[in-house]
Protein backbone atom coordinates (compact mmCIF):
# COMPACT_ATOMS: atom_id res chain seq x y z
CA UNK A 1 0.00 0.00 0.00
CA UNK A 2 1.55 3.82 -0.36
CA UNK A 3 4.45 1.75 -1.73
CA UNK A 4 5.43 3.99 -4.63
CA UNK A 5 5.09 1.90 -7.93
CA UNK A 6 7.45 2.07 -11.36
CA UNK A 7 5.44 4.17 -12.96
CA UNK A 8 5.37 6.04 -9.46
CA UNK A 9 9.07 6.49 -10.06
CA UNK A 10 8.47 6.95 -13.73
CA UNK A 11 6.12 10.28 -13.30
CA UNK A 12 8.17 11.95 -10.48
CA UNK A 13 11.63 11.85 -12.37
CA UNK A 14 9.14 13.04 -15.12
CA UNK A 15 8.02 15.80 -13.35
CA UNK A 16 10.83 16.91 -11.68
CA UNK A 17 12.98 16.69 -14.95
CA UNK A 18 10.46 18.71 -16.41
CA UNK A 19 10.09 21.45 -13.97
CA UNK A 20 13.65 21.71 -13.76
CA UNK A 21 14.19 22.16 -17.43
CA UNK A 22 10.85 24.33 -17.56
CA UNK A 23 13.36 26.43 -15.35
CA UNK A 24 16.62 26.27 -17.23
CA UNK A 25 14.52 27.25 -20.89
CA UNK A 26 12.27 29.73 -18.94
CA UNK A 27 13.50 33.21 -21.44
CA UNK A 28 15.83 36.07 -19.84
CA UNK A 29 14.12 38.37 -18.20
CA UNK A 30 12.54 41.26 -19.73
CA UNK A 31 14.31 44.86 -19.43
CA UNK A 32 13.26 47.45 -21.90
CA UNK A 33 13.96 50.77 -21.32
CA UNK A 34 11.57 53.52 -23.05
CA UNK A 35 11.66 57.08 -23.33
CA UNK A 36 9.88 60.05 -24.39
CA UNK A 37 11.71 63.37 -23.84
CA UNK A 38 12.82 63.51 -20.55
CA UNK A 39 9.95 61.04 -19.77
CA UNK A 40 10.52 57.33 -18.90
CA UNK A 41 7.99 55.04 -20.26
CA UNK A 42 7.21 52.05 -17.72
CA UNK A 43 4.78 49.67 -18.50
CA UNK A 44 2.95 48.82 -15.62
CA UNK A 45 -0.07 46.48 -14.46
CA UNK A 46 -2.12 48.54 -11.69
CA UNK A 47 -4.80 45.58 -10.44
CA UNK A 48 -3.64 42.00 -9.99
CA UNK A 49 -3.96 40.07 -7.01
CA UNK A 50 -2.04 37.49 -5.22
CA UNK A 51 -1.83 34.91 -2.30
CA UNK A 52 -3.56 35.01 0.26
CA UNK A 53 -6.47 35.93 -1.28
CA UNK A 54 -8.03 35.44 -4.42
CA UNK A 55 -4.77 35.14 -6.26
CA UNK A 56 -3.14 32.20 -7.13
CA UNK A 57 0.72 33.47 -6.96
CA UNK A 58 2.66 34.94 -3.83
CA UNK A 59 3.33 38.47 -4.76
CA UNK A 60 7.35 38.41 -5.52
CA UNK A 61 6.27 35.05 -8.01
CA UNK A 62 3.93 37.67 -9.49
CA UNK A 63 6.69 40.10 -9.47
CA UNK A 64 8.76 37.53 -10.96
CA UNK A 65 6.33 36.95 -13.83
CA UNK A 66 5.81 40.70 -13.96
CA UNK A 67 9.53 40.84 -15.20
CA UNK A 68 9.10 37.99 -17.60
CA UNK A 69 6.34 39.78 -19.13
CA UNK A 70 8.22 43.59 -19.59
CA UNK A 71 6.37 44.89 -16.47
CA UNK A 72 8.08 47.27 -14.37
CA UNK A 73 5.78 47.91 -11.64
CA UNK A 74 2.76 46.25 -10.62
CA UNK A 75 0.05 47.07 -8.05
CA UNK A 76 -1.01 44.35 -5.53
CA UNK A 77 -4.42 44.83 -4.82
CA UNK A 78 -6.42 42.64 -3.02
CA UNK A 79 -9.87 42.97 -2.24
CA UNK A 80 -10.68 44.78 1.04
CA UNK A 81 -7.37 43.73 2.64
CA UNK A 82 -3.79 44.09 2.10
CA UNK A 83 -2.47 41.21 3.92
CA UNK A 84 -0.08 39.95 0.79
CA UNK A 85 1.38 43.16 -0.01
CA UNK A 86 2.08 44.17 3.66
CA UNK A 87 3.98 40.59 4.18
CA UNK A 88 6.00 41.51 1.34
CA UNK A 89 6.50 45.11 1.76
CA UNK A 90 10.75 44.66 2.98
CA UNK A 91 11.01 42.95 -0.70
CA UNK A 92 9.69 45.92 -2.22
CA UNK A 93 11.30 45.33 -5.79
CA UNK A 94 11.64 41.92 -6.25
CA UNK A 95 13.43 40.93 -10.02
CA UNK A 96 13.34 44.55 -9.99
CA UNK A 97 10.03 44.52 -10.60
CA UNK A 98 8.29 47.58 -8.14
CA UNK A 99 5.58 46.43 -6.19
CA UNK A 100 2.91 49.41 -5.23
CA UNK A 101 0.41 48.47 -2.64
CA UNK A 102 -2.75 49.20 -3.37
CA UNK A 103 -6.41 47.67 -2.41
CA UNK A 104 -9.66 46.83 -4.92
CA UNK A 105 -11.96 48.39 -2.87
CA UNK A 106 -14.63 45.63 -3.19
CA UNK A 107 -18.57 48.19 -2.66
CA UNK A 108 -21.65 46.47 -3.02
CA UNK A 109 -22.24 47.84 -6.84
CA UNK A 110 -18.69 49.40 -7.98
CA UNK A 111 -14.93 48.45 -7.75
CA UNK A 112 -12.37 50.86 -7.16
CA UNK A 113 -8.68 49.62 -7.98
CA UNK A 114 -6.51 52.51 -5.72
CA UNK A 115 -2.98 52.74 -5.43
CA UNK A 116 -0.11 53.49 -3.23
CA UNK A 117 -2.09 53.03 0.10
CA UNK A 118 -0.69 53.10 3.99
CA UNK A 119 -3.66 51.21 5.18
CA UNK A 120 -6.79 49.91 3.49
CA UNK A 121 -9.79 51.94 2.64
CA UNK A 122 -13.30 50.90 4.30
CA UNK A 123 -15.64 49.68 1.50
CA UNK A 124 -18.48 50.56 3.42
CA UNK A 125 -19.58 54.23 2.17
CA UNK A 126 -20.15 56.20 -1.27
CA UNK A 127 -17.94 56.46 -4.00
CA UNK A 128 -16.85 60.12 -2.78
CA UNK A 129 -16.22 58.58 0.80
CA UNK A 130 -14.00 56.12 -1.32
CA UNK A 131 -11.72 58.39 -3.45
CA UNK A 132 -11.58 61.08 -0.43
CA UNK A 133 -9.99 58.47 1.77
CA UNK A 134 -7.88 57.34 -0.96
CA UNK A 135 -6.78 60.62 -1.66
CA UNK A 136 -6.42 61.12 2.08
CA UNK A 137 -3.12 59.11 1.74
CA UNK A 138 -1.86 60.05 -0.87
CA UNK A 139 -2.96 57.44 -3.37
CA UNK A 140 -4.94 57.29 -6.57
CA UNK A 141 -8.54 55.95 -7.22
CA UNK A 142 -9.32 54.26 -10.40
CA UNK A 143 -12.72 52.84 -11.77
CA UNK A 144 -12.21 49.38 -12.13
CA UNK A 145 -13.82 46.92 -14.98
CA UNK A 146 -16.58 49.79 -15.19
CA UNK A 147 -18.89 46.58 -17.41
CA UNK A 148 -21.90 45.62 -17.04
CA UNK A 149 -23.73 46.15 -13.38
CA UNK A 150 -20.73 48.45 -12.32
CA UNK A 151 -21.03 50.31 -15.29
CA UNK A 152 -24.67 52.00 -14.21
CA UNK A 153 -23.14 53.44 -10.58
CA UNK A 154 -20.56 55.46 -12.85
CA UNK A 155 -22.22 58.75 -13.20
CA UNK A 156 -20.52 62.05 -14.63
CA UNK A 157 -20.08 62.85 -10.92
CA UNK A 158 -18.06 59.69 -9.83
CA UNK A 159 -15.88 60.03 -12.75
CA UNK A 160 -15.24 63.50 -11.91
CA UNK A 161 -13.92 62.63 -8.52
CA UNK A 162 -11.72 59.44 -9.92
CA UNK A 163 -7.89 60.18 -11.51
CA UNK A 164 -8.34 57.01 -13.95
CA UNK A 165 -10.82 54.45 -15.58
CA UNK A 166 -9.93 50.79 -16.61
CA UNK A 167 -10.61 50.92 -20.51
CA UNK A 168 -8.92 47.60 -21.00
CA UNK A 169 -9.46 44.93 -18.84
CA UNK A 170 -10.00 40.94 -19.49
CA UNK A 171 -13.81 41.52 -19.24
CA UNK A 172 -13.65 43.39 -22.85
CA UNK A 173 -12.86 39.79 -24.04
CA UNK A 174 -16.02 38.11 -22.45
CA UNK A 175 -18.60 39.80 -24.81
CA UNK A 176 -19.26 42.63 -27.20
CA UNK A 177 -21.56 44.52 -24.74
CA UNK A 178 -18.79 44.69 -21.78
CA UNK A 179 -16.31 45.95 -24.62
CA UNK A 180 -18.62 48.92 -25.69
CA UNK A 181 -18.60 49.69 -21.47
CA UNK A 182 -15.69 50.50 -21.49
CA UNK A 183 -15.67 52.36 -23.97
CA UNK A 184 -18.48 54.09 -23.37
CA UNK A 185 -17.42 54.79 -19.97
CA UNK A 186 -14.08 56.54 -20.66
CA UNK A 187 -15.43 58.72 -23.63
CA UNK A 188 -18.15 59.91 -20.55
CA UNK A 189 -15.18 60.09 -18.50
CA UNK A 190 -13.36 62.34 -20.80
CA UNK A 191 -16.58 64.46 -21.32
CA UNK A 192 -16.32 65.58 -17.62
CA UNK A 193 -12.76 65.21 -16.82
CA UNK A 194 -10.49 65.34 -19.89
CA UNK A 195 -6.99 64.57 -17.97
CA UNK A 196 -8.38 61.27 -16.54
CA UNK A 197 -5.72 58.70 -16.99
CA UNK A 198 -6.77 55.66 -19.51
CA UNK A 199 -5.70 52.27 -17.50
CA UNK A 200 -5.11 48.86 -18.86
CA UNK A 201 -5.17 46.18 -16.31
CA UNK A 202 -5.19 42.53 -16.06
CA UNK A 203 -6.91 41.95 -12.73
CA UNK A 204 -4.52 38.90 -12.44
CA UNK A 205 -6.19 36.26 -10.62
CA UNK A 206 -5.24 32.92 -12.07
CA UNK A 207 -5.81 32.14 -15.51
CA UNK A 208 -5.49 35.82 -16.72
CA UNK A 209 -1.65 36.17 -17.74
CA UNK A 210 -0.44 39.06 -15.78
CA UNK A 211 0.55 42.29 -17.92
CA UNK A 212 -2.49 40.60 -20.46
CA UNK A 213 -4.05 44.19 -20.24
CA UNK A 214 -1.53 46.74 -19.38
CA UNK A 215 -1.10 51.18 -19.07
CA UNK A 216 2.24 52.55 -20.02
CA UNK A 217 2.84 55.50 -17.26
CA UNK A 218 5.23 58.58 -18.61
CA UNK A 219 7.26 59.05 -15.45
CA UNK A 220 9.70 61.64 -14.27
CA UNK A 221 10.92 59.16 -11.64
CA UNK A 222 10.82 55.38 -11.60
CA UNK A 223 9.13 55.64 -8.43
CA UNK A 224 5.68 54.79 -7.21
CA UNK A 225 5.51 58.57 -6.67
CA UNK A 226 6.62 58.93 -9.94
CA UNK A 227 4.01 56.75 -11.73
CA UNK A 228 1.16 58.20 -9.10
CA UNK A 229 2.44 61.70 -9.91
CA UNK A 230 2.04 60.41 -14.12
CA UNK A 231 -1.88 59.29 -13.18
CA UNK A 232 -2.80 62.29 -11.83
CA UNK A 233 -1.87 64.22 -14.88
CA UNK A 234 -3.40 61.70 -17.30
CA UNK A 235 0.19 60.96 -18.44
CA UNK A 236 -1.04 57.04 -19.59
CA UNK A 237 -2.15 54.65 -22.13
CA UNK A 238 -3.77 51.84 -21.79
CA UNK A 239 -2.61 48.89 -23.81
CA UNK A 240 -5.27 45.66 -24.60
CA UNK A 241 -4.35 42.00 -25.28
CA UNK A 242 -4.98 43.12 -29.04
CA UNK A 243 -2.42 45.69 -29.16
CA UNK A 244 -4.83 48.31 -29.10
CA UNK A 245 -3.11 51.65 -27.21
CA UNK A 246 -5.75 54.13 -25.79
CA UNK A 247 -5.10 57.34 -24.27
CA UNK A 248 -4.16 60.97 -24.90
CA UNK A 249 -3.67 61.12 -28.90
CA UNK A 250 0.42 61.69 -29.02
CA UNK A 251 0.98 59.26 -26.04
CA UNK A 252 -0.54 56.56 -27.68
CA UNK A 253 1.11 57.31 -31.00
CA UNK A 254 4.75 57.06 -28.75
CA UNK A 255 3.39 53.56 -27.82
CA UNK A 256 1.76 51.97 -30.41
CA UNK A 257 4.49 49.88 -31.66
CA UNK A 258 5.08 48.32 -28.08
CA UNK A 259 1.56 48.27 -27.42
CA UNK A 260 1.69 45.69 -30.43
CA UNK A 261 4.33 43.63 -29.41
CA UNK A 262 3.72 43.52 -26.19
CA UNK A 263 0.27 42.31 -26.35
CA UNK A 264 2.11 39.68 -29.07
CA UNK A 265 4.40 38.47 -26.72
CA UNK A 266 2.47 38.06 -23.90
CA UNK A 267 -0.15 35.22 -25.41
CA UNK A 268 2.44 33.22 -26.68
CA UNK A 269 4.93 30.87 -24.17
CA UNK A 270 8.22 29.40 -26.14
CA UNK A 271 8.18 26.19 -27.16
CA UNK A 272 11.15 24.87 -24.97
CA UNK A 273 9.43 25.74 -21.38
CA UNK A 274 6.00 24.52 -22.87
CA UNK A 275 7.24 20.87 -23.77
CA UNK A 276 9.37 21.11 -20.36
CA UNK A 277 6.03 21.66 -18.97
CA UNK A 278 3.64 19.38 -20.78
CA UNK A 279 6.26 16.23 -19.64
CA UNK A 280 6.27 17.77 -15.95
CA UNK A 281 2.55 17.34 -16.26
CA UNK A 282 2.50 14.10 -17.88
CA UNK A 283 5.05 12.87 -14.80
CA UNK A 284 2.81 13.92 -12.35
CA UNK A 285 -0.76 12.42 -13.79
CA UNK A 286 1.78 9.20 -13.35
CA UNK A 287 2.55 10.07 -9.99
CA UNK A 288 -0.79 10.99 -9.37
CA UNK A 289 -2.78 7.92 -11.17
CA UNK A 290 -0.43 5.61 -10.60
CA UNK A 291 2.20 6.37 -8.46
CA UNK A 292 0.96 4.16 -5.36
CA UNK A 293 0.00 0.52 -4.94
CA UNK B 1 -12.49 5.99 -8.86
CA UNK B 2 -15.76 3.99 -10.76
CA UNK B 3 -16.35 0.92 -8.42
CA UNK B 4 -15.03 2.51 -5.09
CA UNK B 5 -16.41 -0.40 -3.12
CA UNK B 6 -14.69 -3.06 -4.53
CA UNK B 7 -11.43 -0.90 -5.12
CA UNK B 8 -11.68 -0.14 -1.31
CA UNK B 9 -12.35 -3.66 -0.11
CA UNK B 10 -9.58 -4.69 -2.40
CA UNK B 11 -7.09 -1.94 -0.86
CA UNK B 12 -8.58 -2.54 2.57
CA UNK B 13 -8.11 -6.39 2.94
CA UNK B 14 -4.32 -5.31 3.43
CA UNK B 15 -3.93 -4.89 7.12
CA UNK B 16 -0.39 -4.65 7.69
CA UNK B 17 -0.07 -1.18 9.59
CA UNK B 18 2.20 1.70 7.37
CA UNK B 19 4.82 4.30 8.20
CA UNK B 20 3.36 7.57 9.16
CA UNK B 21 5.61 8.98 6.25
CA UNK B 22 4.27 6.66 3.85
CA UNK B 23 0.80 7.73 4.91
CA UNK B 24 1.70 11.45 4.20
CA UNK B 25 2.57 10.31 0.37
CA UNK B 26 -0.69 10.70 -1.90
CA UNK B 27 -0.62 13.95 0.87
CA UNK B 28 2.36 15.36 -0.85
CA UNK B 29 0.88 14.53 -4.23
CA UNK B 30 -2.20 16.26 -3.57
CA UNK B 31 -0.67 19.15 -2.07
CA UNK B 32 1.64 19.11 -5.20
CA UNK B 33 -1.08 19.24 -7.75
CA UNK B 34 -2.57 22.23 -6.54
CA UNK B 35 0.61 24.24 -6.08
CA UNK B 36 1.43 23.07 -10.02
CA UNK B 37 -2.00 23.98 -11.16
CA UNK B 38 -1.57 26.95 -9.72
CA UNK B 39 1.75 28.03 -10.84
CA UNK B 40 1.01 26.51 -14.44
CA UNK B 41 -2.47 28.27 -14.89
CA UNK B 42 -1.18 31.64 -13.79
CA UNK B 43 2.20 31.70 -15.77
CA UNK B 44 1.69 29.57 -18.53
CA UNK B 45 5.12 27.29 -17.15
CA UNK B 46 5.76 24.64 -14.65
CA UNK B 47 8.68 26.40 -12.87
CA UNK B 48 10.33 24.24 -10.36
CA UNK B 49 10.92 26.76 -7.66
CA UNK B 50 7.26 28.70 -8.81
CA UNK B 51 5.60 25.50 -8.34
CA UNK B 52 7.44 24.88 -4.87
CA UNK B 53 7.05 28.17 -3.66
CA UNK B 54 2.92 28.24 -4.41
CA UNK B 55 2.40 24.40 -3.61
CA UNK B 56 3.66 25.55 0.15
CA UNK B 57 1.91 28.82 -0.01
CA UNK B 58 -1.53 26.77 -0.20
CA UNK B 59 -0.40 23.74 1.36
CA UNK B 60 -3.49 24.79 4.05
CA UNK B 61 -5.80 23.35 1.40
CA UNK B 62 -4.55 20.21 1.96
CA UNK B 63 -3.87 20.94 5.95
CA UNK B 64 -7.77 21.26 6.23
CA UNK B 65 -7.96 17.96 4.43
CA UNK B 66 -5.35 16.23 6.53
CA UNK B 67 -7.31 17.38 9.41
CA UNK B 68 -10.84 16.60 8.60
CA UNK B 69 -9.13 12.49 7.66
CA UNK B 70 -7.90 12.53 11.02
CA UNK B 71 -11.25 13.18 12.39
CA UNK B 72 -12.82 10.48 10.35
CA UNK B 73 -10.01 8.00 11.35
CA UNK B 74 -10.75 8.34 14.67
CA UNK B 75 -14.57 8.74 14.77
CA UNK B 76 -14.27 4.93 12.73
CA UNK B 77 -17.04 2.49 14.12
CA UNK B 78 -15.55 -0.82 13.80
CA UNK B 79 -12.10 0.08 11.83
CA UNK B 80 -9.69 -3.24 11.10
CA UNK B 81 -7.30 -1.39 9.00
CA UNK B 82 -4.69 0.21 10.79
CA UNK B 83 -4.86 3.88 11.49
CA UNK B 84 -2.32 5.15 9.18
CA UNK B 85 -3.86 3.26 6.29
CA UNK B 86 -7.26 4.00 6.50
CA UNK B 87 -5.63 7.36 6.80
CA UNK B 88 -3.87 7.09 3.88
CA UNK B 89 -6.74 5.76 1.82
CA UNK B 90 -9.15 8.71 2.47
CA UNK B 91 -6.35 10.41 -0.32
CA UNK B 92 -6.94 8.00 -2.57
CA UNK B 93 -10.15 9.31 -3.10
CA UNK B 94 -9.06 12.83 -4.24
CA UNK B 95 -8.99 11.36 -7.94
CA UNK B 96 -11.59 13.39 -9.13
CA UNK B 97 -10.45 16.58 -7.96
CA UNK B 98 -6.72 15.51 -9.51
CA UNK B 99 -8.52 15.33 -12.71
CA UNK B 100 -10.29 18.74 -12.26
CA UNK B 101 -6.75 20.47 -11.62
CA UNK B 102 -5.37 18.35 -14.77
CA UNK B 103 -8.02 19.02 -16.70
CA UNK B 104 -8.27 23.05 -15.37
CA UNK B 105 -4.66 23.53 -16.54
CA UNK B 106 -4.89 21.65 -19.20
CA UNK B 107 -7.59 24.04 -20.67
CA UNK B 108 -5.47 27.31 -19.67
CA UNK B 109 -2.74 25.92 -21.80
CA UNK B 110 -4.75 25.13 -24.59
CA UNK B 111 -6.83 27.90 -25.12
CA UNK B 112 -5.94 31.66 -26.08
CA UNK B 113 -5.98 33.73 -22.89
CA UNK B 114 -8.61 36.47 -24.65
CA UNK B 115 -11.60 35.67 -23.18
CA UNK B 116 -12.11 32.94 -21.07
CA UNK B 117 -15.22 31.61 -19.53
CA UNK B 118 -13.57 30.95 -15.91
CA UNK B 119 -17.36 31.72 -13.81
CA UNK B 120 -18.50 29.01 -16.33
CA UNK B 121 -15.73 26.63 -15.20
CA UNK B 122 -16.33 27.05 -11.57
CA UNK B 123 -19.60 25.49 -12.02
CA UNK B 124 -17.45 22.56 -13.25
CA UNK B 125 -16.60 22.22 -9.66
CA UNK B 126 -20.10 20.57 -8.51
CA UNK B 127 -18.74 17.40 -10.45
CA UNK B 128 -15.50 16.43 -8.86
CA UNK B 129 -17.82 17.46 -5.62
CA UNK B 130 -20.60 15.19 -6.15
CA UNK B 131 -17.48 12.28 -7.37
CA UNK B 132 -15.75 12.79 -4.19
CA UNK B 133 -18.61 12.56 -1.56
CA UNK B 134 -19.81 9.15 -3.79
CA UNK B 135 -15.92 7.99 -3.18
CA UNK B 136 -16.05 9.17 0.65
CA UNK B 137 -19.26 7.11 1.01
CA UNK B 138 -17.74 4.06 0.09
CA UNK B 139 -14.87 4.66 2.41
CA UNK B 140 -16.65 5.00 5.65
CA UNK B 141 -18.60 2.23 4.75
CA UNK B 142 -15.74 -0.46 3.62
CA UNK B 143 -12.71 0.84 5.38
CA UNK B 144 -13.88 2.55 8.30
CA UNK B 145 -16.62 -0.17 9.33
CA UNK B 146 -19.26 2.05 9.26
CA UNK B 147 -23.08 0.93 8.74
CA UNK B 148 -24.31 2.64 5.50
CA UNK B 149 -26.99 5.09 7.59
CA UNK B 150 -23.29 6.26 9.94
CA UNK B 151 -21.44 6.19 6.73
CA UNK B 152 -23.77 8.47 4.71
CA UNK B 153 -23.97 10.98 8.08
CA UNK B 154 -20.63 11.07 7.93
CA UNK B 155 -19.65 11.83 4.14
CA UNK B 156 -22.13 14.22 4.63
CA UNK B 157 -20.38 16.18 7.85
CA UNK B 158 -16.68 15.45 6.23
CA UNK B 159 -17.80 16.87 2.75
CA UNK B 160 -19.93 19.88 4.29
CA UNK B 161 -16.84 20.79 6.63
CA UNK B 162 -14.70 21.00 3.81
CA UNK B 163 -16.95 22.73 1.30
CA UNK B 164 -17.76 25.26 4.02
CA UNK B 165 -13.82 25.94 5.04
CA UNK B 166 -13.37 26.32 1.33
CA UNK B 167 -16.05 28.53 0.62
CA UNK B 168 -15.44 30.44 4.04
CA UNK B 169 -11.76 31.06 2.69
CA UNK B 170 -13.33 31.87 -0.68
CA UNK B 171 -15.34 34.22 0.58
CA UNK B 172 -12.91 36.29 2.59
CA UNK B 173 -10.96 35.82 -0.47
CA UNK B 174 -13.34 37.89 -2.60
CA UNK B 175 -14.92 39.79 -0.24
CA UNK B 176 -18.47 38.36 -0.53
CA UNK B 177 -20.27 40.80 1.56
CA UNK B 178 -20.46 43.82 -0.46
CA UNK B 179 -21.29 40.98 -3.26
CA UNK B 180 -24.15 39.32 -0.95
CA UNK B 181 -25.72 43.29 -0.21
CA UNK B 182 -25.52 44.03 -3.95
CA UNK B 183 -27.45 40.42 -5.24
CA UNK B 184 -29.50 41.54 -1.56
CA UNK B 185 -30.72 45.15 -3.38
CA UNK B 186 -31.21 43.63 -6.51
CA UNK B 187 -33.76 41.58 -5.36
CA UNK B 188 -35.15 43.91 -2.65
CA UNK B 189 -34.85 47.29 -3.56
CA UNK B 190 -35.43 49.30 -0.66
CA UNK B 191 -31.84 47.40 1.04
CA UNK B 192 -30.50 50.13 -1.85
CA UNK B 193 -32.59 52.76 -0.52
CA UNK B 194 -32.13 51.64 3.03
CA UNK B 195 -28.23 53.71 2.45
CA UNK B 196 -26.61 49.74 1.58
CA UNK B 197 -25.48 52.17 -1.80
Amino acid sequence: MAAITRAGVVGAGLAAAGMIAATLAEPAMRVDVRQLGDERILAVDLHVHTTPGDGALLPWDLAREARRRGLDAIAITAHNQMVAIRATAPLSTPFGVLLIPGEEVTMPFVHIAAIDLDHAVDWRGSIASVVAAVHAQGGVAIAAHPAEADRRAWTDEAFRLVDGVEVAHPTMYAGPRNRADLKSAYAQALQVHPTIAAIGSSDEHTAEPIGLCRTYVFVRAVTTEGIVDAIRRGRTVACDGDGVATGPAPLAAAVADFCRADAAAGQRTPTMPRLATAIAWIGLVGLAFCGFA
Amino acid sequence: MRAPKRAYSRLAANADPISAAAALRRVVVAALLIGATMATTATSVADAVVVLRTTLAWSFAVGVQVAGALVLVATAGRRRTPATRAFDLLFAANGPWSLWLIGFTAWTIFTSPLGRPLHRVIATLAIPGVWTAYLVLAYCHVVLGDTRRVAFWKMAAHQSAMWMVGAGYFFWAVQGWPRVIAWWAWWVPWAAWAGTR
